[in-house]
């Protein structure tokens, strides 16, 4: 049992919901993922010997988010042209604010969902969105996953492994 | 259920997806909805579900019994409360090994971190009640005292599992402070008038 604190580091990222807020946090033989409401977190660990597959899947959120950006622009950017002194900085300012927002959401990438599966189950990691830092995430975590589970190399494990296509699923209770 | 395929993310497909596609470091294709997915499989998948441990029977006279199952063999002793254990009651909680009982009052005292699913955090608590406040300032003179409570209570017990600084509840006892010397000030002003 342990009763000092656990040293967590943390993954950069956080996903949000309408309660909420989740992170994710790396330990020394798990992740950690905390969803806080208000005043209360409730956790999920996945420990690094029972996480069978980590997937990332490309998202088009970051295209709707593109596309909204560069829709509200256009109107105070139309304002500013036709406005006069004040009202012109004013427009031109609100304008580069979104133009700001596009910028922004262009550089950070596409968008994701990624999960993680176990055994038992396959959770949604909210704080993931992001195909880069999800890649990123991914590369740091195999180590971790190797030092518990050893390799993953497809010809050592192929060899006494069903083909993931033709394994079969156990019914739900 | 045992999760023993690896199927596409997107909630539209779940198929099942083909081996090549995954451990290539790369995104690939789904082959059935064409989703752009990155998939990683590690060796664990290919262990399958880990089945628990079979307690002994004892079959020889002096062979220490498990505390809860007399006609089992002990295999560990508890490492909190010392008892016995056989193979069924040996609880593996991150390297330590204890028993049901003791796991269970862990559990409910909150320290085993392993087994903690949820906390409430007062510093949280009490900076969200003192700022929440001022959309329904009327009853500033109710939630400020209760924030100053719960951010000193904040202090006694468990807070957050990931380890965080104080300043929260600082911060809640500042803002609570502030707003209960507005209505002291606001209540002067008014006797003042009348």
């Amino acid at each position: 049992m342990s009763a000092s604190p656990i040293a967590y580091k943390k993954v950069p990222g956080h996903g949000s919901s309408a309660v909420g807020y989740s992170r994710l946090y790396v330990g020394p033989d798990h992740l950690l993922l905390v969803d806080s409401a208000g005043w209360n977190e409730s956790y999920r660990r996945f420990y690094f010997r029972d996480i069978q597959a980590f997937t990332i899947r490309k998202s088009q959120w970051g295209k709707v988010q593109n596309v909204a950006w560069a829709l509200v622009s256009f109107p105070t950017a139309a304002i500013a042209i036709q406005a006069d002194d004040v009202g012109a900085v004013v427009a031109w300012s609100i304008t580069g604010m979104f133009l700001a927002g596009l910028i922004i959401n262009i550089l950070r990438g596409p968008t994701c969902t990624s999960h993680i599966q176990t055994a038992v189950q396959t959770t949604k990691i909210g704080p993931l969105k992001r195909v880069k830092r999800a890649q990123k995430f991914l590369t740091q975590l195999k180590p971790l996953i190797a030092a518990v589970q050893g390799t993953s190399e497809p010809a050592s494990v192929a060899a006494n492994s069903p083909p993931i296509a033709t394994a079969p699923v156990e019914p739900g209770p | 259920m045992n999760v023993t395929v690896v199927t596409c993310p997107n909630s539209h497909c779940g198929n099942a997806l083909p081996q090549a596609i995954c451990n290539t470091g790369a995104m690939a294709t789904c082959p059935s909805c064409d989703t752009a997915l990155q998939v990683e499989v590690f060796p664990a998948f290919y262990k399958g579900t880990v089945t628990g441990s079979k307690a002994e029977t004892i079959v020889e006279e002096g062979t220490s019994s498990c505390f809860y199952h007399e006609k089992k063999k002990a295999v560990i002793h508890c490492d909190v409360c010392g008892r016995f254990l056989c193979a069924l009651c040996d609880l593996d909680l991150g390297g330590s090994h204890v028993c049901p009982s003791c796991a269970e009052s862990g559990r409910k005292k909150g320290n085993v971190g392993e087994l903690e699913t949820s906390r409430t955090v007062y510093d949280s608590a009490a900076l969200t009640l003192a700022l929440g406040a001022f959309l329904v300032w009327p009853v500033i003179i109710l939630t400020a005292p209760t924030a100053i409570y719960l951010a000193v209570l904040s202090w006694r017990r468990p807070g957050s599992l990931i380890p965080r600084s104080r300043l929260r509840s600082y911060l809640a006892i500042l803002i609570a402070l502030l707003q209960l010397a507005g209505i002291g000030f606001f209540i002067v002003a008014l006797s003042r008038e009348t």
